[in-house]
């Protein structure tokens, strides 16, 4: 009878998603740029339906956010849950399922999107049948993950897999219930909400999917990959703890500071804006609970690529939590609402917060899975440089576009008429669409040059067989597991596995 | 024994850095001298040329000039000045409280970094680690304060194709001068040169909100809120 020590780790599947996510990547990353060249360049849409900007933004959307970073989520999610169990994935047939739902559902839902299929939310523009289609397979996915700890052979559940269980069980919650709607035909359907209750669900879905999705399950790959890469545990396990529980309780709330001077109560704006503003506690508790990780353990930056995007990733995630906060106040939103500066936000968020830890962690995990080293540690270094700079760029820029928009929108002329046209507020605001256009391709080569350096580390390879430590190892500590007391810094620090 | 930083070395930081990032590891600058003779007149470059810009053009942001008084704008430079100046001794102090973190030890870096943290060779002990480390963001951000003279022509357009690629220029001398004149170390350095990063991003963004809230409250042009 085959024990669970004698069977491997389902790792051909971790290995698929981050194919998927890189060919994601470079594929949302390039609708991304070609946007960013529109902005620029009008004519570029070829006066193509298809190819128009409000089409092809949500393709890029979608594709970065659940192509890229799904995908990601799914790999390191499915990696990092067996290593901290120390046994294989439950049901890996299952674990193929959402792999193929997933791929197979985000590129139907491209194509419908190119042809003008939107459900008119934002981050939930996939229309019913798919809608129904995606909620199958994250719940198969939740019950691959959930099924692998309840079959773990380690008592406790490092802090990893909490964030990663809290990103399924919400945004389940998220997706069905904002998706709730009333099929007219097959591509068509009405929201279950309507007006204002319409617009407090989908931010009540729009920010958590940033919440969840975006910030929580990334937290779960930066909680389990950095104590990974630097060899040492978590500066302050009690702290992850009590973070997590903050975290969570806090994002719930926010949603409403999308909508502030809307047509939604004042009270419930005010609400979100507060919780918004305590949500910084536990965002920048977690930031410096990662730096601190990293006392001791600087060498590793030398010889790491990896480890430098996970640190950077670290300061981003500090810089889009401090400003997140700051644009829901009310006085602040009032000028940056509707502006570049939401946008600038976002990127610095998305580009140096998700895509940096994403990029660490599969530098990391891309040699281990095939047993090779990295083709090239200064492709990556150059890689590193490339996103600083491209990063960089887009946030000033587009900060100088919002700064400049919000006052001109709102500059009255002396009878107290909104002063300046649409027109005129463009034109103020074009040098910096071009800064943007440079900052996405600087930021997408960087990316590409990652493509082609693990392409060449994989190339001929195939994924690794390893098993998981025999039961009289199980003690052994993964980073921050099973050995860690809340107060413990424990010395074993690196996992067996 | 404390050296001078005299405001003559501008153009030493621009050209030959590596010059001055070794003159402030070796000669210690005291903190007083760093803020007296350098910062202070430094500092003076942005609102100075903004006040003249403003008063001889009027602000430019791609459609007729902003127009604000003569008093106006003298507060708003006098405030801009102030800010400047907090902001340098804030990310000074920062980056002194930082500093011991990617250390083995107050200020000092190790010859050989230890995974235990716990390591405390010591091979050159910076007496005045706190003027060391005023006199880096001092030099690392000549090229913003430089860059303010783009104030005198006070397009925001024409500003932010000054003012970036010297954000970029200042990042580049941060990443350079920290390991050379703080003695950290490559590894350390480039860690402790990426959380000044972020701590002075952090301190833009909320620069950005406070002079929203100060508009939107009435402090500036007039808004329709």
């Amino acid at each position: 009878m085959q024990t669970s020590a004698q069977v491997p780790y389902a790792d051909t599947v971790v290995t698929a998603f981050i194919a998927a996510a890189m060919a994601w990547a470079l594929f949302g990353m390039t609708a991304g740029v070609y946007l960013a060249a529109e902005l620029v360049w009008p004519a570029l849409n070829a006066d193509l339906p298809w190819l128009t900007f409000g089409r092809l933004r949500t393709v890029h959307t979608t594709a970065v956010i659940f192509g890229f970073g799904g995908s990601a989520l799914m790999a390191t999610a499915f990696y990092s849950v067996q290593r901290t169990s120390h046994c294989t994935l439950f049901a890996p047939g299952v674990a193929w399922f959402v792999f193929i739902g997933w791929q197979l559902g985000l590129i139907t839902g491209v194509f419908t999107l190119f042809a003008g299929i939107n459900s008119g939310k934002e981050y939930a523009e996939l229309e019913w049948p798919l809608d129904i289609a995606v909620a199958a397979v994250w719940i198969a996915y939740g019950v691959v993950f959930f099924g692998t700890i309840a079959r773990r052979r380690n008592k406790h559940i490092y802090v990893s897999n909490w964030f990663y269980g809290a990103l399924i069980i919400v945004v389940a919650m998220l997706h069905i219930v904002n998706s709730l709607a009333l099929p007219a035909s097959m591509a068509k359907s009405y929201s279950l909400f309507a007006g204002s209750q319409d617009a407090v669900v989908q931010w009540w879905y729009g920010h958590n999917a940033v919440g969840f999705f975006l910030t929580g399950g990334f937290l779960g790959m930066l909680y389990y990959f950095l104590p990974k890469q630097a060899g040492r545990p978590i500066w302050s396990y009690r702290l992850s703890i009590i973070a997590f529980w903050a975290f969570v309780y806090s994002y719930i709330w926010a949603g409403p500071h999308h909508l502030h001077y809307n047509a939604i109560p004042d009270w419930v704006q005010n609400l979100g804006m507060v919780m918004s503003l305590i949500l910084l506690a536990p965002s920048w508790a977690t930031m410096v609970n990662g730096v601190m990780t990293m006392s001791g353990a600087w060498r590793k930056l030398g010889a790491d690529p990896a480890l430098k995007f996970i640190v950077l990733s670290l300061v981003f995630y500090g810089l889009a939590t401090f400003e997140g906060p700051m644009l829901a106040i009310k006085s602040v939103n009032a000028v940056s609402h509707f502006t570049e500066w939401t946008i600038g936000h976002v990127h610095s968020g998305a580009l140096g917060w998700n895509a940096l830890v994403t990029f660490g962690a599969l530098y990391f995990l891309v040699p281990r899975l095939v047993g090779r080293n990295l083709y090239s540690a200064r492709l990556a270094n150059l890689h590193f440089v490339l996103a600083i700079a491209g990063i960089l760029l887009y946030t000033l820029a587009m900060w100088g576009a919002g700064v400049t928009q919000g006052l001109l929108w709102l500059s009255l002329d002396a009878a107290g008429e909104v002063k300046y046209t649409f027109a005129e507020v463009m034109r103020a605001i074009a040098p910096y669409y071009s800064l943007r256009l440079l900052a996405g391709l600087i930021f997408l080569a960087g990316a590409a040059l990652m493509a082609w350096n693990l392409w060449r580390t994989v190339q001929g390879a195939a994924t690794l067989t390893v098993f998981p430590p025999a039961p009289a190892a199980t003690s052994a500590a993964t980073p921050g597991a099973a050995t860690v007391t809340p107060e413990s810094k424990p010395a074993a620090a690196t996992a067996t596995a | 024994m404390s050296a001078a930083f005299p405001i003559t070395l501008a153009p030493r930081i621009l050209f030959r850095p590596r010059e001055v990032f070794a003159r402030i590891a070796s000669n210690q600058p005291s903190a007083g001298a760093v803020f007296f003779q350098y910062a202070l007149w430094l500092g003076l470059a942005p609102p100075v040329s903004a006040f003249v810009g403003a008063r001889m053009f009027g602000w430019l942001a791609g459609a007729e000039p902003l127009t604000v008084s003569s008093a106006l704008m003298l507060q708003v430079s006098i405030a801009y000045y102030i800010l400047l100046l907090c902001g340098f001794v804030f990310a000074g102090l920062f980056l002194r409280w930082m500093l011991p973190t990617y250390s083995d030890s107050d200020g000092v870096a190790g010859a050989g970094d230890s995974d235990s943290g716990s390591d405390n060779t010591v091979t050159n002990k910076t007496a005045n680690t706190t003027g060391a480390c005023f006199a880096l963001v001092a030099a690392a951000g000549t090229p913003l304060m430089a860059g303010g003279v783009a104030h005198l022509y006070p397009s925001l357009a024409f500003n932010m194709a000054v003012f970036i690629p010297a954000f970029l220029w200042s990042v580049f001398l941060f990443y350079r001068g920290v390991p050379v004149a703080l003695n950290t170390g490559a590894e350390r350095g480039m860690l402790l040169t990426c959380s000044m990063v972020g701590a002075l991003l952090v301190m833009v963004a909320g620069f950005l909100g406070i002079i929203t809230l100060l508009w939107v409250n009435g402090f500036g042009p007039p808004l329709g809120i």
